[in-house]
Parts: C-alpha cells; sequence; structure tokens
C-alpha cells in the first residue's frame, strides 16, 4: 500500500479548501487553486496560462454554465499537474480570469479530481488522494 | 527567506517567489522574492522574467476570503 500524502492544514471552517498545484511547463509553477468539485475542468487565468507558455487555441473553446450566465471560454491542456504528490498529465483546463477580488489563482476541478478517491476530513481538516 | 517572513513582510499583496524549500506535500517553506504587487496580472506577467527549469509559487499574503464573504463557481 501506498503512503497517501495529506493536507493537513485546511480550515474547515474556511469556507473553501485551498490546495498548492504544481503546474509543470518550462517552469514550475505553484498555484494556489480552490478545490471545487462542482467545476468541470481546471481554471487558470489568461496571464498564467501564457506566461507558463502554454499556446492557446482560439477555437478550441467550450461553453461555461455559470449561476447567472452561458460563456464561452478556450480550453487548454496542462502538460503536468501535481497535487499532494499524485501527478497527472496533459489535464484539460478552462482558461478564465476569476475576479481580482478572489486573491486566488483558479480552480482544481474534476479534470484532475476524476482520477482519484477524494477524502475530505472536515473534522481533522485533512485532505488525501487516492489513485484508484 | 521564511514563507512567514515573506507574509509579514508584504502584507495584502500578490508576491512571485523563486522556491528554495518545500515541504513533503509540495507547499512552499522559503522562496527568494522576485516580484510583489497589488496587482494579480502583473505579477503574472513577471512569470515571463523568469529562468527555464526554476520553480516558482505566487503567494497572496492577505486574507483570501473576507468575513462576510463567500465564494461560488462552476466551470
Amino acid at each position: 500500500m501506498t503512503e497517501q500524502a495529506i493536507l493537513k492544514t485546511f480550515d474547515p471552517r474556511a469556507g473553501i479548501i485551498l490546495v498548492t498545484a504544481t503546474i509543470t511547463s518550462h517552469i514550475e509553477m505553484k498555484a494556489r487553486l480552490v478545490f471545487d468539485t462542482g467545476a468541470t475542468y481546471c481554471m487558470l487565468p489568461w496571464w498564467l496560462i501564457n506566461n507558463l507558455q502554454i499556446k492557446i487555441n482560439p477555437k478550441n473553446v467550450t461553453q461555461t454554465t455559470t449561476a447567472s450566465s452561458v460563456e464561452t471560454s478556450p480550453i487548454v491542456k496542462l502538460p503536468a499537474l501535481e497535487v499532494l504528490n499524485e501527478k497527472v498529465e496533459n489535464v484539460t483546463c478552462l482558461v478564465r480570469d476569476l475576479p481580482p477580488m478572489s486573491n486566488v489563482d483558479g480552480l482544481l476541478g474534476l479534470s484532475f479530481l476524476k482520477y482519484f478517491n477524494v477524502n475530505i476530513n472536515f473534522e481533522e481538516g485533512e485532505l488525501s488522494l487516492d489513485r484508484y | 527567506m521564511h514563507i512567514d517572513d515573506i507574509y509579514e513582510e508584504y502584507p495584502d499583496k500578490w508576491v512571485l517567489v523563486r522556491v528554495t524549500k518545500e515541504d513533503e506535500i509540495g507547499e512552499v517553506v522559503e522562496g527568494e522574492v522576485l516580484f510583489v504587487s497589488d496587482d494579480r496580472d502583473e505579477m503574472y506577467k513577471a512569470i515571463a522574467n523568469v529562468e527555464g527549469g526554476s520553480t516558482v509559487a505566487t503567494l497572496y499574503t492577505g486574507e483570501i476570503l473576507s468575513e462576510g464573504q463567500s465564494f461560488a463557481f462552476k466551470s
């Protein structure tokens, strides 16, 4: 049985679960993402994707249904995304800016999370990813 | 510089750091401050100056979610 990495520091009272995700391109970039099982895709902002030298094809888009509207955004493949020592390659990611007041880099959505059984212990503030 | 010191020295800022030490789950422990801004996009633009092969991290040193604020995302 492999040893699972567990995020022990999330605060169950904080209103969100924040994780550090390492994106690999020509550099390794550690971004702070909101853990979001309600998001189909991971999501990162335009300037970050551009400066990670990840090519955006304006014809490769998807429609995003939000709480208030339907919007069209580009999707890209992240070469690799790693969270809690678990790495997934070619992760589909929506390119879209969160509002400035959000104070995070983006979302960790199902395009990454679907490869794992996710364990959240709110009592202890622990999160682990169990690859199946 | 220890991450706690970065938070203390640059409160309520977006900070780009070159990671010099991380813990067993990849969280930043120590780093060298490369760029500090009030503007998140300006910090992202500074990534263009980072040497290939480096490990860097973005930090927001203020409150992520203030009292009376909530998040609802869908993508």
